[in-house]
């Protein structure tokens, strides 16, 4: 446990230093959400939830596809040479499970400033978010490996993860109606628990799967 | 000769699921009646379009509107101008018991040499008074003559489309069992890095695909005959495309990388992710929320009254026939891709 914190501090004292990463990201969050309002003009609330999924599925393919290849590359033989692969597995899920769930609430935050809705329920909106940036970040960290080993053409893993995050999209639009206040399920924390169903199920794919894919 | 029995076995099994699939008839059943109102007090005279029926043969044809399971009206004039139609007068009473405010009554037939057939919501009543009344025939159950010939059920909308089960519903449940398969042999190339499993891997998904296909292709054909059109937004329906995405995404992952021993455990590493999310995607997602298929949304699922024994002796069959034949086909293939691999090893191509 104090050697998985260790990895994480390391992370992110590595990311602290460099300040334009953490710019990049935040200004790729504003610019896509004026994008969509401006595209939008007057964006329904039924707008809104798509608008909010897309724009986080498209930051959690950026943040957390690259998470070991692009500008973590140079680290690659750091990681290799020292660290256990399912601890550091472990530490990169939950770096990215924050990155991604504190860039998403952010974005929400903003959509909600520029457009002037209210969110009609806000502990199932963030109970929802963590659920499912949990399952991205699980089911993201280890494609962004394979990515790196496959030596190909990145963009190509993009397409491969998009797919794979369905489940939890459809979920999360699901929920997020409800927490706007757009439909009122009686029974929505069954919802919340089958999410946090599906993010386990990922964990568990990914701790298994990723020695055999971390040794060669 | 004995290592090939479930060749053998799947071919038959598919032999038997065709013909009695196809040829086993219908039960016989109302199409429709005419007209389909009428006034409390009067009487009427209904035209009863039957189907697979044997009205002008049947010695004693009877017909009843039953309102409730106390209130059963019998037909005071049964004209048989046809097999498959039939003229009756029905003798409305001006009292029927009810808290609605149209009465809505059953129609129920019967011969001799059909059995019951029955047509929810065949006719309505208005103007009635709500009172007891003297005219209802009491229990009709064993009046009925009950007929035990090999027939799938008649189901209004469905028709003769019921046969769409041992094909649309049956090819589904062989593509997920061999997924299942091919996921089995994806761990097991993991484990213990056997290339024979990377290319069985190959060859089970690749098969369950085309059966994807054919899944989807059945099922606009349902859908166009009964729901009216050929892709509708049914969450079932989009879940199943989804998972046709996620493994034209395998291919294309297979497809994009040279090297070989990576292409093996990449795409093996993919094919488990796949499966795993399309666990959710096919079985808990569409029973959250509205679909029109069975057994979703508040649906009934199969079982029930959707899937009755003479449906159930063709319909496992169906399935073990298309995981067997299934199975037989990614046997070729994986023995084709492995063939294939040893002669570009040896240089021959």
């Amino acid at each position: 446990m104090t050697r998985i914190i260790a990895i994480i501090k390391k992370e992110l004292l590595l990311d602290a230093r460099q300040k334009n990463l953490i710019l990049a990201l935040i200004l790729y969050t504003v610019t896509n959400s004026y994008v969509a309002y401006k595209a939008f003009f007057n964006m329904p609330k039924m707008s809104w939830n798509s608008v909010f999924l897309i724009i986080f599925l498209y930051i959690g393919l950026n943040t957390i596809l690259k998470s070991f290849g692009g500008r973590y590359s140079n680290r690659y033989l750091h990681y290799y040479s020292y660290y256990n692969p399912v601890e550091l597995l472990i530490a990169k899920i939950i770096y990215n499970f924050v990155l991604l769930f504190i860039l998403s609430a952010f974005l929400g935050l903003i959509l909600l400033l520029f457009t002037n809705h209210q969110m009609a329920d806000w502990s199932l909106f963030l109970l929802s978010l963590l659920a499912g940036c949990f399952g991205i970040s699980c089911c993201y960290s280890v494609i962004s490996l394979m990515s790196v080993k496959s030596n190909t053409n990145a963009t190509i893993f993009s397409v491969l993860a998009l797919p794979l995050a369905f489940p939890i999209l459809l979920t999360m639009l699901k929920l997020n109606a409800n927490s706007l206040g757009l439909i009122n399920d009686t029974d929505i924390y069954t919802d919340v628990l089958i999410l946090g169903a599906i993010a386990m199920m990922f964990l568990s794919i990914s701790l298994v799967v990723f020695p055999s894919l971390w040794r060669s | 000769m004995k290592q090939y029995w479930w060749k053998i076995l799947g071919v038959l099994l598919m032999f038997y699921v065709l013909v009695a699939g196809l040829i086993v008839p219908l039960k016989p059943g109302i199409l429709n009646s005419s007209p389909t109102s009428a006034e409390a007090g009067k009487s009427v005279s209904v035209t009863i379009d039957g189907y697979n029926t044997n009205f002008k043969s049947a010695k004693e044809n009877q017909v009843f509107l039953k309102f409730d399971e106390n209130q059963i009206l019998k037909a005071s004039l049964v004209d048989a101008t046809s097999e498959t139609m039939m003229n009756v007068k029905f003798d409305i009473p001006k009292e029927i018991q009810t808290n609605k405010k149209i009465a809505e009554a059953t129609l129920i037939i019967d011969n001799e040499l059909d059995g019951p057939a029955l047509l929810p919501a065949a006719m309505f009543v208005k103007g009635f008074i709500n009172a007891p009344s003297n005219v209802w025939v009491g229990d009709i159950r064993e009046s009925m003559h009950v007929k035990s010939d090999f027939a799938f059920p008649f189901r209004n909308i469905l028709y003769e489309t019921v046969r769409n089960t041992f094909f649309h519903v049956a090819i589904w449940m062989a593509m997920f069992i061999l997924l299942t398969i091919s996921v089995f042999h994806s761990i097991m190339y993991l484990i213990n890095r056997k290339e024979v499993h990377d290319f069985k891997t190959n060859g089970y998904t690749s098969i369950s695909i085309v059966y994807g296909l054919i899944g989807l292709a059945t099922g606009a054909m349902w859908a166009k005959h009964t729901w009216g059109t050929y892709w509708t937004n049914d969450i079932k329906l989009n879940m199943a495309a989804i998972a046709m995405l996620l493994y034209t995404a395998y291919w294309l992952l297979r497809s994009s990388i040279e090297d070989v021993d990576s292409r093996a455990r990449l795409s093996c590493i993919y094919n488990i992710f796949a499966y795993s999310s399309l666990i959710p995607l096919l079985f808990v997602i569409p029973r959250l929320t509205d679909s029109l298929h069975p057994g979703n949304g508040g649906n009934p699922a199969l079982g029930g009254e959707d899937l009755d024994n003479t449906l159930r002796m063709v319909f496992y069959p169906a399935i073990i026939a298309l995981s067997l034949i299934g199975g037989w086909a990614a046997q070729l293939y994986w023995r084709y891709l492995r063939a294939e691999n040893l002669s570009i090893e040896q240089g021959k191509m």
